[in-house]
């Protein structure tokens, strides 16, 4: 157990909307280790950035609302600390990278300037050391001629160096914990590998945990031990990566990597899963993905299941509860 | 976006200094402004120097005489040199006007980031604001000036009581759309604190509407101290302003129309050339206009 870093469990974060409550996440357990990368995958709105946001206690209350659960970070809940705890615990034990670069540096102030500033942040270090220092991140995310590089404004340098910069600004404290919210979605792809490369490497470098959000299965594939996949404001599935890909149990999970296109299968038309996820406001009854589910039979429909554990590898589809409760 | 090269081998003061002087040469209006406003400033501080009389000595000898190469702006009904009496009178005008920016800005800055950043205080300040705004500016300024009694320091007080919303509704629209972006999201994410926040990431990203704005508040307020030292209840009659000289000259308009036209020029260019310049400034900072963000 000490091996656990993050431990978020039954986690629920509601939003209060004049439509009605919206359980953007419901009851989701899940954890990181140590030194791992964790990838949680889902399509868009199945909860899995507020589950990021929740970590960071960076949702607005209101609109929203942590119901219950607990968000232990090395053994302290995050949700029970003071703003101002929190405030010292973001940036020193967990960081947090997002999804645009282009918009995520300040355009009044140089790059070395921003960093400098969160390196002062946390280690109460003078500005000439924290520029210095602000060198030294750039070099570490591999910008070329970081000396010259931190006199520049964001809008000289392209979404690559800027998420670079971001990655810098979020290291520069050197947290437990790296949060990345789809880091490598607004870039192209070939500067995605080589963004996803520059995290891999850093990860191992530094000696951080990373919980990647995504919605690619490229990445996962690249980068995951583990596997999250979330749907609904649901945990459906969890496993390592090999088994997620070899023997996947859910349905989803089946359905996102049929989606996947295939150098090795004759050109068609792409597989889609039929339909959207539904609105948090009017979740079904049962499994939320019964309407959408090739396999679903009369009991999806009328209970949600719960998710199992089978061996390291847990599920939530009564497919598996009901064939384990046959053996069992 | 392509990768920009690097222009930091150059000194970055003289790329800065070499963007200004293409700017300029694109907006000949605003160029004609600040150089209005410049020659005013600098006839301001060098008055003492090039008034070739004391703007208070009387000389009951050379009452009401008409411009002439002695007093070039003739002289009024206590022979008064106007000349000097109008040099000296830039003085007071771009003091008031100098300092009401300065005051206006500070408290509006202040009020707009706080109502702009704090949901809790907004509704309370803004409101207070709104009330500030329903008067007609020249009324609060004179009921400001009644309560207060007429003397510079009070005309300088009213008048940046007066402009403080403007400053501070421009300034919380600003803090609005800055604290929902990204970047304001990203430094909360890493730790910063509220103050930091507001003022490294927030103030700064102000700072082009408010120079704009300010430089519409200086040439208001030259006018407002004008008005209101012409309605008598501004600067004490014996200090020279442009709106006392005027005041003086209201009773000999007919016979001695140099009384009045002389300040009210000096206004003019005063104004025209302030406004001027704060268009240029408003189309230079409008990304719309610029046709770059």
């Amino acid at each position: 157990m000490s091996d656990r870093l993050l431990e978020i469990t039954d986690l629920r974060t509601y939003f209060n909307t004049p439509e009605g409550t919206l359980p953007a996440v419901d009851g989701v357990s899940l954890h990181v280790n140590r030194g791992e990368t964790l990838c949680v995958v889902g399509e868009s709105g199945c909860g899995k950035s507020v589950t990021a946001l929740s970590v960071m206690r960076l949702i607005p209350t209101p609109p929203g609302r942590y119901v219950s659960g607990k968000i232990s970070l090395a053994g302290r809940d995050l949700l029970r600390l003071s703003k101002e705890e929190m405030r010292r615990t973001r940036g020193r034990d967990v960081a947090m990278i997002f999804q645009e670069p282009m918009t995520s540096l300040n355009p009044v102030h140089t790059v070395g300037r921003q960093i400098a500033e969160a390196i002062r942040l946390h280690s109460g270090v003078g500005s000439r050391e924290a520029t210095e220092r602000a060198v030294e991140a750039l070099r570490l995310v591999r910008v070329p001629d970081p000396h010259l590089r931190v006199r520049e404004f964001p809008h000289q340098m392209s979404g690559g160096m800027r998420q670079r910069v971001m990655i810098a600004m979020a290291l520069s404290c050197r947290p437990k914990l790296l949060i990345a919210d789809e880091p490598t979605t607004a870039l192209d792809v070939t500067v995605q590998a080589q963004i996803l490369e520059l995290m891999r490497s850093l990860k191992k470098e530094v000696g951080m945990a990373v919980m990647l959000i995504t919605h690619d299965l490229g990445v996962v594939a690249e980068m995951a031990h583990r596997v999250v996949v979330m749907y609904a404001g649901k945990v459906v599935e969890e496993g390592q990566v090999e088994v997620i890909f070899g023997e996947p149990l859910h349905p989803y999970t089946r359905g996102l990597l049929r989606c996947i296109p295939r150098l090795d299968q004759p050109r068609g038309q792409l597989t889609i899963i039929d339909g959207t996820v539904p609105s948090p406001l009017r979740f079904p009854a049962g499994c939320r993905f019964h309407s959408r589910c090739p396999d679903a039979w009369e009991l999806c429909r009328r209970q949600m299941p719960e998710l199992i554990d089978m061996g390291g590898h847990k599920v939530a589809c009564w497919l598996h509860t009901s064939a384990a409760r046959e053996v069992v | 976006m392509t990768e920009t090269k690097s222009t930091s081998t150059e000194p970055r003061n003289m790329v800065a200094l070499a963007q200004g002087i293409n700017t300029l040469r694109r907006s000949r209006m605003m160029t004609l402004g600040l150089l209005l406003v410049l020659a005013v400033s600098v006839l301001a501080l060098i008055a003492p120097r090039v008034a070739p009389f004391d703007p208070l000595e009387v000389d009951p000898m050379r009452r009401l005489q008409s411009p002439g190469p002695v007093h070039r702006m003739g002289t009024d009904d206590v022979g008064r040199d106007v000349y000097s009496r109008v040099l000296w009178g830039s003085r007071v005008s771009l003091l008031v006007g100098a300092l009401v920016v300065v005051f206006s800005n500070l408290i509006g800055i202040f009020v707009g980031l706080l109502s702009g950043y704090f949901d809790r205080v907004d509704k309370i300040l803004m409101r207070f604001m709104d009330g500030l705004m329903a008067f007609p500016t020249t009324l609060l300024a004179i009921a400001m000036m009644a309560a207060l009694g007429a003397r510079l320091s009070n005309v300088i007080i009213a008048l940046s009581v007066v402009y403080v919303p403007r400053v501070a509704r421009v300034v919380r629209g600003v803090v609005l759309t800055v604290r929902e972006t990204a970047y304001v999201e990203s430094a909360v994410a890493i730790g910063a604190p509220t103050w930091k926040i507001i003022f490294f990431h927030v103030l700064p990203n102000c700072l082009d509407p408010i120079i704009v704005q300010s430089s519409f508040i200086f040439a208001q307020s030259v006018l407002s101290e004008a008005a209101l030292s012409y309605l008598g209840v501004g600067i004490p009659p014996w200090i020279p302003s442009w709106g006392n000289i005027m005041t003086g000259g209201r009773m000999f308009i007919n016979v001695a129309p140099w009384m009045t036209l002389y300040p009210g020029l000096a206004i003019i260019v005063c104004v025209l050339g302030l406004n001027l310049f704060g268009d240029g400034l408003r189309d230079l900072v409008d990304p719309r206009l610029r046709g770059v963000i």
